[in-house]
């Protein structure tokens, strides 16, 4: 194993930009598959930062929320998914704008 | 700091995420941000390796770039896309997208400055042997972490059996009503 050199700041440094390019993703693109990829690019930021801090701790819990995380994307990407697809059958159009139904 | 392989590959893989996310917002192409976020979540994987989390290392590409990606492609093949403007100019014109924007950008670079000033200083704790590994995360999960591990399992299947269930075709009323 690679005795560590790097502290911990670097990696939430990492992290950080990552989620904000996955928010800035969210907020400017208006495909809803897109809009997906961006939310999954911030679980990921936010697991960079579990693993770091497990690893800056010596503590392994930080990796069993990991794997919730994981679980938990999962579970959200298939009934998201299945949601896309049943709303771009009945609207013929994935664009977030155009989807207003529910605006009231 | 001496310059060693973790740092070089450190830098290396971070860079290569931050240049494969921004090609997941920036690209129009659907199909060209799901291959960009394929190689940030690989890069994320090295990332992982470099702080000792093999095991999660390994689930990161397995479930990640795996699964999660070829329901994003199968999705993507389903859907027909339509060319989409990255900034609409309806959007461009209207003053709450700069200001989300800008809140996006302030919040990120907020939290650098607070991260960097209160650097953790050292290099974190000395691992124990097996820290990260497959045996070691196995045996948190069925002793400390037994109710979240079941927990997961009952959210997979209930999401499974959700998507079945929301992605399935017209009703069968309407099927009848086809047939008949």
């Amino acid at each position: 194993m690679i005795t560590p050199t790097l502290s911990i700041d670097y990696y939430l440094l990492v992290a950080t930009v990552l989620f904000g390019i996955g928010a800035a993703g969210v907020l400017i693109r208006r495909n809803a598959i897109i809009v997906f990829m961006c939310i999954e690019l911030m679980l990921n930021a936010a697991n960079l930062t579990l693993v770091s801090f497990a690893r800056h701790h010596g503590d392994m819990s930080g990796h069993i929320y990991v794997f919730l995380v994981m679980a938990v994307a999962a579970a959200e990407v298939a009934v998201g998914l299945a949601i896309i697809i049943s709303v771009f059958r009945l609207q013929k159009t994935v664009n977030v704008d155009e989807l207003s139904d529910l605006h009231g | 700091m001496r310059v060693n392989l973790e740092i070089i590959l450190f830098c290396f893989f971070a860079a290569l995420s931050w240049a494969s996310a921004l090609g997941v917002v920036c690209s129009k192409d659907p199909v060209k941000s799901a291959l960009n976020l394929v190689g940030c979540f690989f890069c994320i994987a090295c990332l992982y390796l470099l702080q000792a989390a093999e095991l999660m290392a390994v689930l990161e590409v397995l479930v990640y770039a795996g699964a999660i990606m070829v329901l994003f492609v199968f999705v993507i093949m389903l859907v027909e896309q339509r060319d989409e403007t990255i900034l609409p100019q309806s959007t461009l014109s209207q003053v709450g997208f700069f200001v989300k924007i800008a809140a996006v950008l302030l919040v990120t670079l907020n939290l650098c400055v607070v991260i960097l000033r209160n650097s953790f200083t050292g290099t974190g704790a000395t691992l124990p042997v097996g820290f990260g590994g497959p045996q070691a995360t196995g045996q948190l999960f069925f002793s400390n972490y037994v109710f979240h591990f079941e927990l997961a399992s009952v959210l997979l299947v209930v999401a499974i059996v959700g998507a079945v269930v929301i992605s399935q075709n017209k009703t069968t009323e309407d099927e009848e009503s086809t047939t008949a």
